[in-house]
């Protein structure tokens, strides 16, 4: 009955697949956009970003498999939430393997919309997963190979002046990849930044930063493992997680980390991620990681031993990854870095916990300036942290979180549940409670600062469906520093909340409005010297956002942004953005093309308004607007002979109060500047 | 029904909309037209151009506003459309100022229509300015363009968007060209009846917000009321009468007072509907 109820709906849907093929990839790629935006105007980290995109085109090769996909594989989808996750496992142990994706609309918590997300990723079939041989893997693997160029017409102040630039003031970029499958994966990465000296002259170096790795999956009981250069995420992120960690949410309820070990490493970070090997070996219901990296890293150095020709101190850690000048070259792989250690995870049928250790020495001591904020900062060279971390499922209530302590002292822990108490109804909430003394160097858990340390909070979040195709989401964050901070001389505090209403009402129509509310305390007067009393910054935003889906080919999106600061952000005047894109992507052509106008008129930088633009494949582009101006863009793509595929894109930016674009050496005299970059990749 | 998705189509685009007198003008279809906000001083943007796409004959058309009750200070507006085979080209002329100082605008626009929901046109600008006390006349190109959607039945989302490269007159670097953006949205509750709002940003000048009800009590006769939260309020009759249509209208500004607008609009064939 189950299997003839499959094959009906299969065949009603198969002529809705041919037709909406074109929009799945859309929704999974907007829902990336959408976080990285929402991340980056938190933390202005611009890295890592990549991973997202490069796991989804890597998964429309490598298909999951929902028959076979164990719950990590199914979490890594990043589509699904957690009920539905569950709500498919429940499923398959009680009623069997799905007959086709179709299927899923008899799985509680499944809608037409998430099956659509859902199918560019997944299959019901089971692909093969043994060792090829060495002539089937070069034979069947699929590699590619990309190369891109990016740089400004305008002449940059580092190649007007002789002292500025030791290199071409082009960002490049290649990288290879290799996959077979979901069995092996190797690739390569090089980048040099802006100005930075091409070839670089340091050994083999062609760029200033090279990477590699080769990964194995799925072999027997080896679960991963990877030599060369990898990022590894344990648990809920206190303890270590590299790479991009996420956070809050406008969707309220995304929370939770999820857990996906060891990975290569494919970003361009000079400095957060490991080098050397790992592995994962999964015996019965346990998994057992193993870690170990050895690379040099960028350190601000304090003492240099000039007799030892090597660095005694360093005051902090350098993460910008540029090395244009004397100085940044000394500060260049100044410090040598060990890191080594281990995880277990052990999965039950509704509870999972792990163990984390981490160890971590560097070959000179880390002195941080000891001033009133940084009191509790890092110091030493020899750092170990570990955790344990948990998730317990019972009945439509989900349990997680993660203690740890550290050889610092400090013991730091977070705690968090997700609640479904109806179809359509989901409920988050998350404590944590991190010690000012706790240090995890690479950990990113669930925060407002961004750090592991010196942080209470109290987080509680929401997302209900409505009538009428309306979704309302949002979440209320109260958290506190019980120590400094920088820009803030006394243990302050601060608060979030942000509702999101959509309206889907149907495939050519997504609209959403969102309010945001931000309360902080800062210094209210940080141009004076001497300590500060706190005062409070309140920053609000609006957004209204449209997507037009014109035909099979064009969409367009408006978009308008206000920013309201109330003090402390330079005027009380509002900040606006408004954007149109206009996008062509035939299904039935090679060719694709998406344009965007916006204005913005923000008084201040520290009111500047994020925008996610388009940008060459895998590469991000979200910079952030003040002043007055306007800013366009065009961005091409189109495939040749099957296998090579050409991106064009050139951003323009005008300003109409000020006569310089930039700062430093990548100033540019004129209110103009016109951004191009080309990229190539031929795949076979 | 055709008449309201002309008068929608024009208040999409929204040449100023509500705060425009002139936006009354380009409601029947002859948009394209003019100025608008005289507030703004010197040139200020037309209607949507899409709104051109939805013409199915041939028009002149023609208007005058007077400002404030102050003499001299008016504008005015002359329209040629002509509808054929792949779209409508327009030739519009629009004159504003006073005695001591007018601008001018002259545009030729192109507009189509894409399947029964998607409008779009362009239009090519040629912008002059004359100041008494200046001996040269003031001269620029730009363009202008939109687009006109319906997504969802009865729903209606537009954009306009003006001068996006931030074009200048020659020879001037103080006279004020702007660039536009404005986003419109428009929902119709019944058949009488036409709500709309807009957002509209000048790169230099705080946003405009508009928004407006149609009501039609009559088959000749339609009410037009309007806010706008810089230009105030504005109320407006439309009588259409076989191939003519005749709209009055008054606005009032709450400092500057009242500004009285008229407009005629003679299609060269007898109407059908769209």
């Amino acid at each position: 009955m189950k299997t003839l109820l499959a094959i009906i709906l299969l065949f009603i849907f198969s002529t809705q697949t041919i037709l909406q093929g074109q929009e799945l990839v859309t929704g999974a790629a907007a829902l990336a956009e959408q976080n990285i935006e929402e991340t980056i105007s938190r933390t202005d980290e611009e890295t890592g970003y990549s991973e997202l995109t490069e796991k989804l085109d890597a998964l429309k090769h490598d298909q999951v498999n929902l028959n076979a996909a164990t719950r990590e594989e199914l979490e890594q989808l990043a589509i699904l939430n957690d009920f539905q996750v569950f709500s498919l496992l429940d499923y398959r142990k009680n009623f069997g393997n799905l007959a086709s994706l179709n299927e899923l609309l008899l799985v509680p918590g499944f809608t037409e919309e998430s099956i659509d997300l859902l199918r560019p990723y997944t299959v019901t079939e089971e692909p093969p997963q043994s060792l090829p041989s060495l002539r089937e893997a070069l034979q069947q693997g699929n590699s590619s190979l990309m190369t891109r160029v990016q740089r400004p017409l305008q002449l940059l102040a580092g190649e007007l002046d002789s002292s500025g630039y030791p290199g071409i003031p082009a960002r490049i970029y290649t990288r290879y990849a290799y996959t077979y499958r979901n069995t092996i994966r190797a690739g390569f990465t090089a980048e040099k930044d802006a100005g930075e000296a091409f070839p670089s002259g340091s050994g083999i170096r062609l760029m200033d930063f090279q990477s590699a790795f080769v990964q194995l999956k799925n072999l027997g009981s080896i679960k991963s493992m990877v030599v060369g250069d990898y990022n590894l995420r344990f648990g809920q992120g206190l303890v270590l997680w590299s790479g991009y960690a996420g956070g809050k949410n406008s969707d309220g309820i995304s929370i939770r980390k999820r857990q996906d070990g060891i990975s290569p490493y494919t970003s361009t970070d000079e400095n957060r991620f490991f080098r050397g090997a790992a592995s994962t070996l999964q015996v019965d219901d346990t998994e057992f990681s193993f870690f170990f990296s050895m690379k040099p890293v960028d350190a601000n150095i304090g003492y240099f031993d000039s007799l030892l020709m090597k660095p005694v101190s360093f005051s902090s850690f350098r993460t910008d990854g540029l090395h244009l000048s004397e100085q940044d070259m000394r500060e260049k792989d100044a410090v040598d870095e060990m890191v080594a250690g281990g995880n277990i995870s052990v999965n039950k049928s509704n509870l999972r916990w792990g163990l984390t250790a981490v160890h971590t020495r560097y070959s000179s001591t880390l002195v941080p300036f000891r001033e009133g904020y940084s009191l509790f900062n890092p110091g030493g060279n020899s750092f170990t942290t570990g955790g344990i971390d948990f998730q317990y499922r019972t009945g439509t209530v989900l349990f997680f979180g993660e203690g740890g302590v550290a050889s610092t002292g400090g013991f730091s822990f977070l705690a968090g549940a997700l609640l479904h108490p109806s179809p359509g109804f989901t409920l988050s909430f998350l404590t944590r409670n991190m010690a000012r003394k706790f240090t995890a160097l690479y950990g990113r858990p669930f925060s407002e600062s961004g750090k592991c340390n010196n942080e209470q909070g109290i987080y509680t979040g929401f997302q209900l469906q409505l009538p009428a195709h309306l979704i309302l989401s949002g979440f209320y964050d109260l958290y506190r520093f019980p120590w400094l901070r920088y820009n803030a001389d006394a243990p302050s505090g601060g608060e979030e909340l942000l509702v999101k209403l959509s309206w889907n009402p149907s495939l050519s129509l997504q609209m959403q409005m969102r309010y945001r509310s931000e309360k902080n305390q800062v210094n209210s007067d940080p141009e004076n010297a001497g300590m500060h009393l706190l005062g409070e910054s309140l920053r609000r935003s609006f957004r209204y956002a449209a997507l037009v889906r014109l035909n099979d080919a064009w969409r367009t999106q408006s978009r308008v942004d206000i920013n309201i600061p109330s003090s402390g952000a330079g005027t009380d005047r509002p900040g606006y953005l408004l954007s149109q894109d206009l996008s062509w992507k035939p299904m039935e052509t090679k060719v694709a093309l998406a344009l965007r106008y916006a204005l913005f008129d923000v008084d201040s930088y520290e009111n500047r308004i994020y925008s996610y633009e388009s940008d060459l494949l895998y590469a991000f582009s979200v910079p952030s607007f003040y002043g007055r101006g306007t800013r366009i863009y065009a961005l091409v793509s189109c495939t040749f002979f099957k296998r090579i595929d050409l991106w064009l894109r050139m951003a323009r930016t005008q300003v109409m109060d000020r006569q310089t674009m930039g700062s430093g050496m990548s100033m540019i005299e004129g209110n103009r500047r016109t951004d191009v970059g080309l990229q190539l990749r031929i795949r076979f | 029904m055709s008449w309201y998705i002309r008068l929608f189509l024009a208040w999409a685009g929204m040449a100023g909309a509500v705060n425009s007198i002139w936006a009354q003008v380009t409601g029947f279809g002859c948009g394209n037209l003019l100025p608008a906000a005289y507030a703004n001083s010197g040139y200020h943007a037309g209607s949507n151009q899409a709104l051109h796409a939805s013409e199915k004959l041939a028009y002149f058309s023609a208007s005058h506003c007077s400002l404030y009750g102050i003499a001299g200070l008016s504008g005015s507006t002359i329209e040629l459309a002509y509808p054929f085979q792949p779209g409508t080209m327009a030739f519009s002329c629009i004159s504003s100022g006073f005695a001591h100082y007018r601008d001018y605008l002259t545009g030729l626009s192109f507009a189509r229509a894409f399947g029964k929901k998607v409008r779009a046109g362009v239009q090519l600008d040629y912008l002059q300015s004359h100041a008494a006390e200046q001996a040269e006349i003031l001269r620029a190109v730009s363009f202008e363009g939109g687009l006109v959607a319906e997504p969802v039945r009865n729903f209606y989302l537009a954009f306009h968007l003006v001068n996006p490269l931030q074009n200048r007159y020659a020879g001037s670097v103080y006279q004020h060209l702007p660039s536009l953006l404005r986003f419109a949205a428009g929902y119709r509750p019944g058949e009488k009846v036409l709500l709309i709002t807009e957002l509209e940003k000048d790169v230099q000048l705080s946003p405009v917000i508009k928004a407006s009800v149609d009501f039609e009590p009559a088959e000749i006769l339609l009410v037009r009321y309007g806010i706008n939260s810089v230009q105030g309020h504005y109320l407006g009759f439309v009588i259409t009468r076989r191939q003519a249509q005749l709209e009055a209208g008054l606005q009032r500004h709450p400092t500057l007072g009242y500004s009285v607008t008229g407009s005629f609009c003679w299609h060269f064939k007898s109407r059908r509907s769209i």
